[in-house]
C-alpha cells in the first residue's frame, strides 16, 4: 500500500500499474548507469571523463527541475549555488587546509545558506520576478568572485584542489566516474522520492494553482523555502562533484550563462520529470562536446538545435519520445 | 492548530436542534472589497447559523465570488470583519482560516490538471486530519469520500485534466470533504452539472447539514437554491440588498425577476 494512504488511514484500491511499475523503472535506470559506466570505464579518458560530465550536469538539471518544473519557480540563478558550494569547499581545502570530508559538508552549507538569504528576497516576488531577482542575485554573486581576486583567484579562479580520497585516491578518470556515479545515483534517488512524497504532490499544487493551495490549507511559501533549499543541496552537490573533477573552481561556474545553459537542458528535456532533466543534460553536454570539436561558433548551432527543439518538441524530449514510441505501437498493433 | 484557530472551528459546531435559536457560524459585517480602484463589495452584511444552508444568489457580477475570496482571504477585504464563530478572521490568511475546518468548493473546480484524483483526496485530506473532532458523524476519510462518489474510485489514478466536467466537480466536493469541514463555502457548485449529479449533489448536502456542517452556497440555479436553502441573500451591485427565507423567496415571483432576472 502506498505510504500516504497508510497516514491517511485509508484502504484504497490503487491501479496496478502504479507502484510496482515505478519500482522496476527506477532499478532499470539504476542498472542503465551501473551498465554505462561499466562501458565506459573500459574506453579511454575522453569518453570516461564526457559521461562523468553528463552525470554531474544531469544532476545539476535534476536539482532545478525541482524548482522549474515541480514547484513552478523559473529561476536564472541556480548557479550561485552550483558555484558557492565549489567555491566554499575550495577555499575550505586551499586557505584551511581541510580534508574532503570537513570541506565538502561546508560547501553544501554555503549553498544552502545561499539559497536561504535569496528566496527570503526573491519568494516576495510573482513568478517572472522570481526570475529576474535570481538572476541579478547570482550576477552579485559572480562579480564578488571576479573582483575579490585575494580570496577567489578573481578571473583565474582557484586551482590545484585534489580529488577526495575514498580507501584510495579518485586520480584516475574511471575512478572518479564511479564515485560521481554513486552520487548521482543517491541524489537522484533522493529527488525521486521527494517529488513522490506528500510534500512533492504539495510542491506540484503549488505549481498548478498556488492560491488554491493556500485555500487548502497549505503555507504556501514555506513550502517553496524548503524546495529552494533542497535544489540548493543538490545544485551544491553537483557543483563539488564538478570542483574534483577539474581541480578548479572560476567565476564561470557563478555565471548567469550557466544558469541558462542549464535551464535549457530542463526545457530541452522535459520539465517536471526529473528523468527528462537527465536527458536534456545528456543531450546538452554530448552535443556541445561534439559541436565545438568542429567549430568554434558552437554557440550558434547550438541556438539553432534549441530553436528546433522549440518547435518540434516544445514540451521537452521525453514527452516527444513518448509520443512517438506510443505511436509506433499503435502502428505495430493495427498490422498485427 | 493554533488556540484561536482551534476555538473558531468549535464554535462553528453546535448541538442545537433549532436552526432558528442556533448562534451564528458565518458572520459578515460591512465588508468592503476593492480591487485596485474597483470597488467591488459595499458594506456586504450576512448571518449564516450553525447548521444550516445559507444562499447568496444574483446575477452575474454582483461580486459573490469576490465575496467569497474576501471570506477566505484570498482577496482581503478593506474593511469590515468576517467572524467564524466568535473570532474575528478578518486578516487571516487563507491557509490559517483552511486549517481550522473551513473548506472551499470553487466556482470552476479549479483541480489541479496534472495531478491524479488519489493525490487530489491526498492533498485535502492532510489539512482535514487536524480537523475531525467534535463532529457527530464519522470524519470524511478519503475511502467515505469514495463510497459516495463511486465514480472518482474507478478514476483514482487519472489525472484531473482526463476527468469529464461532472466528475471534476465530484472531485473538488470530495477534496473538500476529506478536510472535515465545519464551515464549507460553495461557489457555483451545480454549473454545467447534469439533472442527476444536481440531485446527487442535494442529497449530499442535505446530509452534510444533519452531521453539523454549516454551509454557504454561491448559487444561480434558483430551483437548486429554493429546495436546500434555509436563508437566501440576494445580492445586487455589491450589497445584500435582500434576505429571507427560500419559502418567502418561491412565493415572491417579482423579487426573483427583479434581482435574479427568473
Amino acid at each position: 500500500m502506498n505510504p500516504h494512504l497508510e497516514a491517511t488511514g485509508t484502504r484504497v484500491r490503487r491501479p496496478l500499474w502504479t507502484d510496482r511499475s515505478r519500482t522496476i523503472r527506477l532499478l532499470a535506470a539504476v542498472a542503465g548507469i551501473v551498465l554505462v559506466v561499466l562501458a565506459a570505464s573500459t574506453l579511454g579518458s575522453y569518453p570516461v571523463e564526457l559521461i562523468t560530465q553528463v552525470l554531474i550536469y544531469a544532476l545539476f538539471a535534476m536539482s532545478l527541475d525541482l524548482l522549474v518544473g515541480y514547484t513552478g519557480l523559473p529561476s536564472l540563478g541556480h548557479s550561485a549555488y552550483f558555484g558557492v558550494a565549489a567555491y566554499a569547499a575550495a577555499l575550505c581545502s586551499l586557505k584551511l587546509g581541510l580534508p574532503f570530508w570537513c570541506a565538502a559538508p561546508v560547501g553544501l552549507l554555503a549553498a544552502v545558506v545561499t539559497a536561504l538569504l535569496f528566496n527570503l528576497i526573491a519568494l516576495r516576488t510573482a513568478r517572472g520576478y522570481y526570475l529576474m531577482i535570481t538572476l541579478a542575485l547570482a550576477q552579485v554573486l559572480w562579480s564578488i568572485a571576479v573582483s575579490w581576486t585575494d580570496l577567489t583567484g578573481g578571473d583565474n579562479g582557484l586551482s590545484g584542489i585534489a580529488r577526495p580520497v575514498i580507501g584510495r585516491p579518485l586520480e584516475g578518470a574511471a575512478s572518479y566516474l564511479w564515485f560521481v556515479a554513486l552520487v548521482f545515483t543517491v541524489s537522484a534517488m533522493a529527488m525521486w522520492r521527494i517529488v513522490r512524497s506528500p510534500f512533492g504532490q504539495a510542491l506540484k499544487g503549488i505549481r498548478e494553482n498556488e492560491p488554491r493551495m493556500r485555500a487548502l490549507g497549505y503555507e504556501t511559501w514555506r513550502y517553496k523555502l524548503v524546495a529552494s533549499l533542497l535544489a540548493a543541496l543538490f545544485a551544491g552537490i553537483a557543483g563539488e562533484c564538478f570542483l574534483y573533477l577539474n581541480g578548479f573552481v572560476g567565476p564561470s561556474s557563478l555565471a548567469v550563462a550557466l544558469s541558462a545553459q542549464v535551464l535549457l537542458m530542463v526545457l530541452m528535456g522535459a520539465a517536471g520529470t526529473l528523468f527528462g532533466s537527465m536527458i536534456g543534460a545528456a543531450v546538452f553536454v554530448v552535443l556541445q562536446n561534439i559541436v565545438s570539436s568542429y567549430t568554434d561558433r558552437w554557440l550558434f548551432v547550438m541556438g539553432a538545435i534549441y530553436v528546433l527543439f522549440a518547435l518540434y518538441a516544445p514540451a521537452g524530449a521525453l514527452p516527444w519520445l513518448r509520443e512517438r514510441w506510443a505511436r509506433y505501437r499503435n502502428s505495430v498493433g493495427g498490422n498485427t | 492548530m493554533t488556540k484561536s484557530a482551534s476555538r473558531a472551528s468549535e464554535d462553528i459546531v453546535g448541538n442545537d436542534p433549532a436552526i432558528g435559536a442556533l448562534p451564528v457560524a458565518l458572520k459578515v459585517s460591512g465588508l468592503h472589497t476593492y480591487y485596485g480602484d474597483s470597488h467591488v463589495l459595499h458594506g456586504v452584511d450576512l448571518d449564516l447559523p450553525r447548521r444550516s444552508i445559507g444562499c447568496v444568489v444574483g446575477r452575474n457580477g454582483v461580486g459573490k465570488t469576490t465575496l467569497v475570496r474576501s471570506i477566505l482571504g484570498l482577496s482581503p477585504p478593506a474593511q469590515g470583519q468576517v467572524h467564524i464563530g466568535a473570532e474575528d478572521v478578518s486578516r487571516w490568511p487563507a491557509h490559517r482560516l483552511a486549517r481550522c475546518a473551513v473548506a472551499l468548493v470553487p466556482q470552476g473546480r479549479r483541480i489541479f490538471p496534472s495531478l491524479t484524483v488519489l493525490e487530489h483526496l491526498q492533498i485535502g485530506a492532510r489539512t482535514g486530519e487536524r480537523g475531525v473532532d467534535g463532529l457527530a458523524a464519522a470524519p470524511w476519510t478519503i475511502d467515505r469520500a469514495l463510497e459516495i462518489f463511486p465514480r472518482l474510485q474507478e478514476r483514482l489514478g487519472h489525472r484531473a485534466a482526463t476527468l469529464s466536467g461532472g466528475e471534476r466537480q465530484m472531485l473538488a466536493v470530495a477534496r473538500a470533504l476529506v478536510a472535515n469541514p465545519r464551515l464549507l463555502i460553495m461557489d457555483e457548485p451545480t454549473e454545467g452539472l447534469s439533472p442527476a449529479i444536481v440531485d446527487q449533489l442535494r442529497e449530499l448536502l442535505l446530509r452534510l447539514r444533519s452531521e453539523g456542517v454549516s454551509i454557504l452556497l454561491v448559487e444561480q440555479n434558483l430551483a437548486f437554491v429554493l429546495a436546500l436553502a434555509d436563508r437566501v441573500h440576494i445580492m445586487d451591485k455589491g450589497r445584500i440588498v435582500h434576505a429571507c427565507s427560500a419559502v418567502q423567496l418561491g412565493e415572491s415571483p417579482e423579487m426573483t425577476r427583479r434581482y435574479l432576472g427568473v
